[in-house]
C-alpha cells in the first residue's frame, strides 16, 4: 500500500491543467464539476490510504514513496518522497473531504462569474499543494508546498482584482507569509548544516540527541507557523483575506491552508520536545491569540470578519494545545475545526449570497424564517464552536484545556486564558446567530423575489458538513480511537504524546461557560439591541480599541510599513544619485578621464560612478593588504 | 621552447560563429525589411551549428579536459557549459529582437553580427585558461556591446548609455589590465595553471600579487555589476534597446561569471581566503542595496536592472563556497536566470512599443485584460525571480544558498534569505499592477497586445525552462550534457 498515494496528487493536478489549459473549449459549467471530480477522487484515495493504514499494527504504519530524485548535488540529496504515516492520512482525509464539499458548493456560489475556470483553477492548485505540504517527507518538498499554497491563497484572495480591497489583501498575505517562509528557509539551512540531511525521518532521530540548535530550529519553525496560521503578531493578513470568494474562505482560510503551521508543529515534534522553552511560546502566543481574536470579533459588524477572528482563536487554542504537548488534542481540534468552521463559513455564504452579496451583519437580520436550512446548520455550526456540551468542539476543546490544566507541561494560567476564551467565543458566535438570521429584516432584498434561496448544490454540503460537526466529536470519546490512531506517530521518536483522561470538573466548568456566553448573547442582541447600543455609547473608548484590532494594524503601519519604503527610497535615490554625484569634489583621474565626455553626455553622473569603482577598489585593495598582514 | 602546440579543434564553435557574423553582415547588405527574417534564419543556423560541435565536442567525456595553444584556450566542461549557455543565449536574443529591429527600422544585417560577435566573446572568454586571452574575450564582448547599446541612434538615452557605458568600461578595462600585468609581474606567466603552480609554493604571496587579484576582481565586478561597481548598470539597462538590456543581462551574467569561476579555481586556488574575504564582502553590499534600491524604481527596465544586481549578488554565494556544490550552484543559477529573465525582458519588449517608451510601472496596469498571455509569462517570470517554487528560481535560490552554507558561509545565506523576502515586494509590484489595479479612468480601453511569433516562442522556451528546471532540475542537469552532475 501506500504506492497509490500518488494518485491523491495526480487528480487535483489534472484537474489544474483541465480548467487551466482546456476548459475555454468546454462549457463553461464544466469546469467546477472536473474540479469537483478531481478532488472527490482524491479522497477516495485518502480514504483508502486511510482504512488500510488502520487496520495496520502501529509499528507498521509508516510508508515512504519514493517518485522521484529532485536534486543531486554533493551531499544535498532531494527526492519527491512522500510520507504516508496515521498523521498524513488523517490530513490527507480532511483535505480532499472538507475540499471535495466546499468544491461541490463552489459549483452552485462561483457559477456565472466571469472568472469560474480560473477561480477552478487555482482550487485545484491549491489543493494540490496542500497535499505536497502534508505528505512530504523531507524539508525541501515541504516548502515546495508551503510556498504553493501562500501562492494559490493569495492568488484567490486576490481573485476578485478589479476590487481595490481584493488587490491589497493579497499582497498583504503574500508580504506577510514571505516573512514566514523565510523563517521555514532558515530553519531548513539550520537543520542542513546541523545534520547535512533534509529527510524527516534522519532530521528527527538525530533531534532525539538533544542541543542548543533545536531552540534556534524550533523558533525559525515557529515563525513560519505563526505567519500561515495567522497567530500573534502575524494575524493581520487572515482578517483581510475575507476579500476573496467565500468557498476560498471556507476552504484555505479557515478549514485547511491555515492550519499548516500547527500542522508544521505537530510534525516536528521531534525538535519541539527537546526544546521546552519553545514550546512554552507556542503555548504562549497560542493562548493570547486565542483571547485577544475572540475579544476583537465581539465587535466585527461584518460576519465573515467574525468568522475569520474566530479561526485566529481557534488556531490559537490548537497551537495551545500542541504548546503543551498535547499534540493529539491540537490535531483533534484542528479536524473538528475544518467541519464546523467549514460550516459557518458556507451557511454565512448562504446568507450573503441570497442578499446579493451583502456581508453587514447590521443589515442582514430576520433570515431565519426564509432560510431554515441555512439557518439550522448555521446554528449547528455555532454551537461546536461555542462549545456547546455534546457537540464536536466540545471534545476537542476540552481535550486541549485538559491538557493545558493537567498534563506534564501544563500551565494553569494559560488554562484560565481559555476557559475565559471559551466564554468570549460563545458570546460572539451567538451575536452572529441572532443578528443575521433573529430580530426584524433590514435587508431590502429579504423580501423582495430577487431573494436568492440556495439550491440543493449549496444545502446538501451544509447538511453533510453539519453532520460531521455534531458526530466528528465522538471519535475520540467513544474508546478514545482519535489519539490512539495518532499515537504511533507521536511516539516514534520517543513516547512524546501526552495522554490526559478528560476532567469531568473541567468539562462541567466549560459547559457552564459556552451557556452562559450563549445566553448573554441572546440578553445583549436577542431582542431590540437597545442594550447592545447602549453598552457600545458606555464603553465607546473598549469599543474603538476592539474595533481597530487594538490598533495593531496601525502600529506596524508607523514602525515597519513606512520605515522600509523610506529606507528603499533613499537607498535608491539618495544613495546612489545624491550621495556619490554630491561627494565628486576632487576626483582624480577620471576627471581628466571623462571631461570631454561630460561636454556631450547631459549628467554629471558620470564622473560619480566613476569615483564609485575608485572607491571601491581602494577599499578592495586595503582590505587586502589588511588580510596579507603587510602595509597596515 | 617547443613550437606553440596548434589544436583548432576546441574553436571551432568560435570560428563557426565568427563566420556566421561575417556571413550575416555581408548578407545584411541585400537582405533589408522584410527579408530580414532571412538574416535571423542564418544567424540562428550558425548558432545551432556551433552547439552541435560545442556538445559533440564534448563528447562522452564531458570531464575530460582538452587544452590548445600552450593552455591558453581549454575545452573542459565549464567551457562547454557556459559555451552552450551563451549560444542558446543568442539563439533566443535573436527571437526577442526580430520584431524590434523591423519596427524601429534598425540595420539588421549590422544588429545580428554584432550579437554573433558578442557571442563569440564569450565563447572565447568562458574558455580563457590565460589573463590575456581572457582580456581578448572580454573586449569582443564588451565593445560589441557598447555598439549595440547604442544602436537606436538619434535616441539620446541609448547614446548617452553607450557612452557611459564605453567611458566606464573602458576604466575598469584598465584595472583588469593593470592586475594581469600585477599578477604577471609576481608570477612570471599568465596561464592560469602555472600561476596555481607557482603560488603553491611557499611564501609565494607578495604585495605584487595580491594587488594584482585585487584589481582584477575590480574589474570582474564592474561586468558583473557588484556594488559599488554597478552604478552604470541601471542608466545603460534603462537606455539601451531592451532587447539589447536582455542580451546584456544575462549573456554578460552567464560567461563573465563562468570566467570568474574559471581564473579563481584553476589561478588562484592558493589565495582563496583573500578572494573570498573580498567577495563575502560584496556579495553582503550587493544583496542588500541591490535589493532596496529595487524596491524604489518605477521603471520596469530599471528596476530589472536593480533585480539583475542582486541576482549577481546572489551567484556570488555559490562563487564563494567554490566546491563541487558552489560550481553546481553558479552553472544552474546562470542557466535558471538566462530563462527567466531573458523571459521578462521578452515582456518588456513585447509592452514597450516604438521606441522604448512603455516601461514604466504603469505601462503594465491591465496588462492582463490587453495580453492574458504576456500577463501570465511575465508574472511566472517576476515569481521565479523572486523565487517562488515550482520555479527554476527557487531551486537555483536553494542551490547557492545551501552551496553557501555548506561552505560555513551561513552569514551570507541569512541575508541572502532575508534580502530576497524583501525582493518580493518589487517583483510582485508588477504582478499587482499587471493583474489587480484597473486602470483609472478608462477613457478608452488600451488595444490588445498582439505578440509576434518569435517573440511568443521565446516565451514559451523560457516558461517551459523555467517550470522544467524548477521541477526537474536533475533531468535538465543531464541533458545539458551531464554537466551539472560534473561537480569533478
Amino acid at each position: 500500500m501506500g504506492d497509490s498515494v500518488g494518485l491523491a496528487l495526480l487528480f487535483p493536478f489534472l484537474g489544474f491543467l483541465f480548467n487551466a489549459l482546456l476548459s475555454r473549449a468546454f462549457p463553461r459549467g464544466l469546469s467546477g464539476i472536473v474540479a469537483s471530480l478531481a478532488v472527490g477522487l482524491s479522497f477516495v484515495v485518502a480514504l483508502t490510504t486511510f482504512l488500510a493504514l488502520s487496520a495496520l499494527p502501529g509499528s507498521q504504519q509508516f510508508h515512504a514513496v519514493t517518485l522521484w530524485t529532485w536534486l543531486v548535488a554533493g551531499d544535498l540529496n532531494v527526492r519527491i518522497g512522500l510520507l504516508v504515516d496515521p498523521l498524513s492520512s488523517l490530513m490527507l482525509l480532511v483535505v480532499t473531504g472538507v475540499g471535495f464539499l466546499i468544491h461541490v458548493y463552489a459549483i452552485a456560489s462561483m457559477h456565472g462569474d466571469p472568472g469560474e475556470r480560473r477561480f477552478f483553477a487555482y482550487l485545484n492548485l491549491f489543493v494540490l499543494a496542500m497535499l505536497v505540504l502534508v505528505l512530504a517527507d523531507n524539508f525541501v518538498l515541504l516548502m515546495a508546498g508551503w510556498n504553493g499554497v501562500g501562492l494559490s491563497s493569495y492568488l484567490l484572495i486576490a481573485f476578485w482584482f478589479e476590487r481595490d480591497e481584493a488587490a491589497r489583501a493579497g499582497v498583504k498575505a503574500f508580504v506577510v507569509n514571505a516573512i514566514g517562509d523565510v523563517g521555514l528557509l532558515l530553519a531548513a539551512f539550520l537543520i542542513f548544516v546541523s545534520y547535512r540531511t533534509l529527510d524527516y525521518d534522519q532530521v528527527f532521530k538525530a533531534a532525539g540527541a538533544g542541543g542548543a540548535v533545536l531552540t534556534a530550529i524550533s523558533l525559525l519553525l515557529l515563525l513560519a507557523a505563526v505567519a500561515k496560521s495567522a497567530q500573534l503578531p502575524l494575524y493581520v493578513w487572515l482578517p483581510d483575506a475575507m476579500a476573496g470568494p467565500t468557498p476560498v474562505s471556507a476552504l484555505i482560510h479557515a478549514a485547511t491552508m491555515v492550519t499548516a503551521g500547527v500542522y508544521l508543529i505537530a510534525r516536528t515534534h521531534p525538535i519541539y520536545t527537546q526544546s521546552p522553552e519553545a514550546l512554552g511560546i507556542v503555548a504562549t502566543i497560542g493562548a493570547l491569540t486565542a483571547l485577544f481574536a475572540a475579544t476583537v470579533g465581539l465587535v466585527k459588524p461584518n460576519i465573515k470578519r467574525v468568522l475569520a477572528y474566530s479561526t485566529v482563536s481557534q488556531l490559537g487554542y490548537m497551537f495551545l494545545g500542541v504548546g503543551v504537548g498535547a499534540f493529539g488534542a491540537g490535531l483533534f481540534h484542528l479536524t473538528t475545526h475544518a467541519f464546523f468552521k467549514a460550516l459557518l463559513f458556507l451557511a454565512a455564504g448562504g446568507a450573503i449570497h441570497a442578499l446579493g452579496g451583502e456581508e453587514d451583519m447590521r443589515k442582514m437580520g430576520g433570515l431565519r424564517a426564509r432560510l431554515p436550512l441555512v439557518y439550522w446548520t448555521f446554528v449547528v455550526g455555532a454551537l461546536a464552536l461555542a462549545g456547546f456540551p455534546l457537540f464536536s468542539g466540545f471534545w476537542s476543546k476540552d481535550e486541549i484545556i485538559t491538557a493545558t490544566f493537567a498534563g506534564p507541561r501544563a500551565n494553569p494560567t494559560l488554562g484560565v486564558v481559555a476557559l475565559v476564551t471559551a466564554l468570549l467565543t460563545a458570546f460572539y458566535i451567538f451575536r452572529a446567530v441572532f443578528l443575521t438570521f433573529h430580530g426584524k429584516p433590514h435587508h431590502h432584498l429579504s423580501l423582495s423575489e430577487h431573494f436568492h434561496a440556495p439550491g440543493p448544490v449549496m444545502t446538501v454540503p451544509l447538511v453533510i458538513l453539519a453532520g460531521f460537526a455534531v458526530v466528528a466529536g465522538y471519535v475520540q470519546v467513544l474508546g478514545g480511537s482519535f489519539g490512539h490512531f495518532l499515537q504511533p506517530v507521536f511516539n516514534r521518536y520517543g513516547p512524546h504524546e501526552v495522554a490526559v483522561a478528560l476532567n469531568p470538573g473541567l468539562l462541567a466548568a466549560s459547559a457552564t461557560l459556552s451557556v452562559v456566553g450563549i445566553v448573554l448573547a441572546y440578553v445583549v442582541y436577542g431582542g431590540d439591541q437597545a442594550l447592545a447600543r447602549r453598552l457600545g455609547y458606555q464603553f465607546a473608548w473598549l469599543h474603538q480599541l476592539l474595533l481597530n484590532d487594538y490598533y495593531i494594524e496601525d502600529l506596524y503601519r508607523l514602525v515597519i510599513v513606512r520605515p522600509v519604503l523610506a529606507v528603499a527610497g533613499f537607498v535608491g535615490e539618495t544613495f546612489d544619485r545624491v550621495v556619490v554625484d554630491g561627494a565628486v569634489g576632487g576626483v582624480v583621474a577620471m576627471v581628466r578621464y571623462s571631461g570631454a565626455a561630460l561636454t556631450i553626455v547631459q549628467t554629471g553622473n558620470l564622473r560619480g560612478y566613476g569615483l564609485g569603482i575608485l572607491t571601491g577598489a581602494v577599499v578592495i585593495l586595503a582590505y587586502l593588504s589588511y588580510l596579507g598582514g603587510w602595509g597596515g | 621552447m617547443a613550437p606553440a602546440q596548434v589544436d583548432f579543434v576546441p574553436l571551432i564553435p568560435t570560428i563557426v560563429v565568427t563566420v556566421t557574423a561575417l556571413a550575416v553582415l555581408l548578407l545584411g547588405l541585400w537582405l533589408r525589411g522584410e527579408q530580414g527574417i532571412w538574416l535571423a534564419a542564418v544567424s540562428i543556423a550558425g548558432l545551432v551549428a556551433a552547439l552541435v560541435f560545442l556538445l559533440g565536442l564534448a563528447g562522452p567525456a564531458v570531464s575530460e579536459r582538452r587544452a590548445a595553444f600552450d593552455g591558453m584556450i581549454v575545452a573542459d566542461n565549464l567551457s562547454t557549459f557556459f559555451g552552450a549557455v551563451a549560444l542558446v543565449i543568442a539563439i533566443l536574443t535573436i527571437l526577442l529582437s526580430e520584431h524590434v529591429l523591423l519596427i524601429e527600422r534598425f540595420s539588421q544585417g549590422e544588429y545580428y553580427a554584432l550579437v554573433l560577435l558578442t557571442t563569440v566573446g564569450m565563447l572565447v572568454l568562458t574558455a580563457a585558461t590565460d589573463l590575456i586571452v581572457l582580456i581578448l574575450g572580454l573586449e569582443i564582448l564588451s565593445i560589441s556591446l557598447y555598439v549595440l547599446t547604442g544602436f537606436a541612434r538619434g535616441r539620446l538615452g541609448s547614446e548617452e548609455a553607450a557612452l557611459k557605458y564605453f567611458l566606464l568600461g573602458a576604466f575598469a578595462l584598465g584595472f583588469l589590465v593593470y592586475g594581469s600585468a600585477l599578477v604577471y609581474g609576481a608570477t612570471g606567466t599568465t596561464t592560469f595553471g602555472q600561476i596555481a603552480n607557482v603560488l603553491r609554493a611557499p611564501g609565494a604571496s607578495s604585495p605584487l600579487l595580491l594587488i594584482g587579484l585585487g584589481l582584477l576582481l575590480v574589474g570582474f565586478g564592474f561586468k558583473l555589476s557588484f556594488v559599488p561597481f554597478h552604478m552604470w548598470t541601471p542608466d545603460v539597462y534603462e537606455g539601451a534597446p531592451s532587447a539589447v538590456t536582455g542580451f546584456m543581462a544575462v549573456g554578460t551574467k552567464a560567461a563573465v561569471f563562468g570566467s570568474l569561476l574559471r581564473i579563481l579555481t584553476e589561478a588562484f586556488p592558493a589565495l582563496r581566503a583573500e578572494w573570498a574575504a573580498v567577495l563575502w564582502l560584496l556579495a553582503i553590499l550587493t544583496m542588500i542595496l541591490g535589493n532596496f534600491a529595487a524596491i524604489a524604481q518605477r521603471n520596469v527596465k530599471r528596476m530589472l536592472a536593480y533585480s539583475s544586481i542582486a541576482q549577481a549578488g546572489y551567484i556570488v554565494l555559490a562563487v564563494i563556497a567554490a566546491d563541487p556544490l558552489g560550481r553546481a550552484g553558479v552553472m544552474f543559477y546562470v542557466l535558471a536566470y538566462t530563462f527567466m529573465n531573458l523571459g521578462a525582458f521578452a515582456v518588456v519588449v513585447a509592452v514597450a512599443d516604438r521606441g522604448d517608451v512603455g516601461t514604466t510601472l504603469d505601462h503594465y496596469v491591465g496588462l492582463a485584460r490587453r495580453s492574458p498571455i504576456l500577463a501570465l509569462a511575465m508574472g511566472v517570470f517576476m515569481l521565479s525571480l523572486a523565487g517562488v517554487p515550482p520555479t527554476a528560481g527557487f531551486m537555483a535560490k536553494l542551490f547557492v544558498f545551501t552551496a553557501a552554507v555548506r561552505a560555513g558561509y551561513v552569514d551570507l545565506a541569512i541575508i541572502g534569505v532575508l534580502t530576497s523576502a524583501v525582493a518580493t515586494f518589487y517583483y510582485l509590484r508588477v504582478i499587482v499592477a499587471m493583474y489587480m489595479s484597473a486602470p483609472a479612468e478608462e477613457p478608452a480601453p488600451a488595444p490588445a497586445l498582439r505578440v509576434p511569433g518569435p517573440l511568443l516562442a521565446l516565451l514559451v522556451i523560457a516558461l517551459v525552462a523555467t517550470f522544467g528546471l524548477g521541477i526537474f532540475p536533475a533531468v535538465t542537469g543531464d541533458l545539458v550534457g551531464g554537466t551539472l552532475a560534473l561537480a569533478k
